[in-house]
């Protein structure tokens, strides 16, 4: 009877659905680093392109990682424990990034800040130009990745015991310092995840970047658009432009898989 | 000799809690049916709900007063709580838990005299074994023991136990109401505990108050309610006859 269910039409079917996403998942990854040779990663690495647009990336995502983290924080916390009914709603928005196509984003943030912007001639009279600059890069990174950071720390937060919280307080805890010593060491593991997920995010990062920020070299020009640049002129650049981007991508995910054993392996070494 | 004294109505959500209970240095008993504003009093009493009107004493020290504004926070109510299912720090270790209270406020210590003391109550209640262990992991009865370890090590006024057997199995349960009942005729200081079991009011001699509903529906000996008990829950809760 199990021999005959294992192999019925559905499970079947379903088997093979599977496997052809799992294909379409796997395949151009393997297809990409089958397409390019040892030299020519070395040649790619050592291209003037590469590491400008590799310290960019790296800056600006470290900057907007942190903002993100400063002003996510507290706004994740607000939506996890308010009862109020703006609280819905306002979580609602901060989801919205995630399904708005990055382009429109980048639209959206030149209607905000560029010259003919609602916060154009604000900015302009302070002296302040952002578009096309790398703190627009910063800024476009921070939108399209802070929903990703905002979710999963918001998630984390809901799970917290609110007893856990009250047996704090009735020690003598202030709401703050219960904060920073119980809710927040009990989700940390939520709120590392979201924080690699927002950092991943911002690290491919590429409509709203180049719609808001443009594509200068050392300026403005982050991996994903290096790569863009790379592809009008030299394929397999691009190609080892995107394997970079691919070993951080795994090597977040091998981090993130190691993270329980990590914490558990400093819980143990703790007096 | 402390006394205590709370008058409270308090809206959470749809649910209204009205009622008003008072106490001396013996165990008061809160029973009721699920949803009857247990938890929910045991919550105002320690802080955590703001109520609409509200005035509650402890001793000689008047926590709440909404006529004349008085809230203390919760942090300076010097109240212990016990939660269902303790609600221990996870992410702590037994001696760290236990010492939390130790470590907050004007008055903290210094982190190898509040070990001191956390490692004292430990043995006190027979659990110094447990000190370097996480918290993660220990059984029920060991947590009921860290948790009012970690409650009675600020020295409270008053302690609040909200169905503290709960989560033990029966045979834990046994053990652990005997070690409570000693451990709160010896606290000599006023413990309200909310509970589903009639043993644990014949185990702590407490006086019983009956909610349903967010109100009291009755209060008084746990032989007052058996002679005449005002509702089927009453009569259900009790028995036969008094265990």
């Amino acid at each position: 009877m199990n021999q005959r269910s294992r192999f019925s039409p559905i499970s079947t079917l379903a088997g093979l659905l599977g496997a052809t996403l799992l294909g379409l998942l796997t395949v151009p990854l393997i297809a990409l680093i089958l397409s390019a040779s040892t030299e020519e990663v070395l040649a790619g690495l050592g291209h003037p392109m590469f590491l400008p647009a590799l310290l960019l990336s790296l800056k600006t995502t470290l900057v907007s990682l942190g903002l993100i983290i400063v002003m996510g924080t507290p706004l994740a916390w607000w939506i996890a424990s308010s009862q109020s009914r703006a609280t819905k709603m306002i979580s609602l928005l901060v989801e919205l990034p995630i399904v708005i196509p990055p382009a429109v984003l980048g639209v959206a943030l030149l209607q905000t800040f560029g010259r003919q912007g609602i916060l154009g001639p604000v900015l302009g009279n302070l002296g302040l130009a952002i578009p096309f600059t790398t703190e627009a890069v910063v800024i476009a990174q921070i939108v399209v990745s802070s929903p990703f950071f905002v979710q999963a720390a918001a998630s984390s937060f809901r799970k917290v015991d609110p007893d856990t919280l009250i047996v704090a307080r009735t020690l003598g805890s202030s709401s703050v310092a219960s904060f920073f010593r119980v809710a927040l060491p009990l989700s940390m593991p939520g709120l590392v995840t979201g924080a690699s997920l927002a950092w991943a995010r911002a690290l491919g990062e590429f409509g709203a970047t180049l719609l808001f920020a443009g594509n200068m070299p050392a300026e403005t020009q982050t991996m994903p658009l290096a790569i863009f640049s790379a592809l009008e002129s030299d394929v397999q650049l691009a190609v080892v432009f995107s394997l970079v981007l691919v070993a951080a991508g795994a090597a977040l995910l091998a981090g993130l898989q190691l993270l329980p054993f990590v914490t558990t392996a400093i819980k143990r070494t703790l007096p | 000799m402390s006394s205590w004294h709370a008058s409270v109505r308090a809206s959470v959500g749809t649910f209204l809690l009205e009622v008003a209970l008072r106490g001396d240095s013996g165990p008061i008993a809160i029973i009721g049916p699920n949803g009857s504003g247990k938890t929910t009093f045991l919550r105002f009493l320690a802080g955590a709900i703001a109520p609409d009107l509200a005035e509650f004493v402890l001793g000689t020290r008047t926590l709440v007063n909404t006529q004349t504004g008085i809230h203390t926070p919760m942090e300076q109510r010097r109240i212990g709580y016990l939660p269902q299912g303790y609600s221990l720090f996870s992410h702590l270790n037994v001696l760290d838990n236990v010492s939390f209270g130790l470590s907050t406020g004007p008055g903290k210590l210094i982190r190898s005299e509040r070990h001191s003391r956390a490692q004292d109550i430990l043995g006190e209640l027979g659990c110094s074994a447990l000190a370097h262990r996480p918290a993660e992991g220990l059984s029920g009865g060991e947590q009921q023991r860290v948790a009012l370890a970690r409650a009675l090590v600020i020295e409270p006024e008053l302690l609040l136990l909200d169905e503290p057997l709960a989560a033990l199995d029966a045979t834990t349960r046994r053990t652990v109401r005997i070690f409570l009942s000693e451990r709160l005729k010896m606290f000599g200081r006023p413990s309200i505990i909310a509970t589903h079991d009639v043993r644990d009011v014949v185990a702590l001699g407490a006086s019983v108050y009956a909610l349903d509903n967010g109100r009291v529906v009755q209060s008084g000996s746990l032989e007052d309610l058996f002679r005449d008990p005002a509702s089927e829950f009453i009569a259900e809760f009790i028995g036969p006859s008094i265990p």
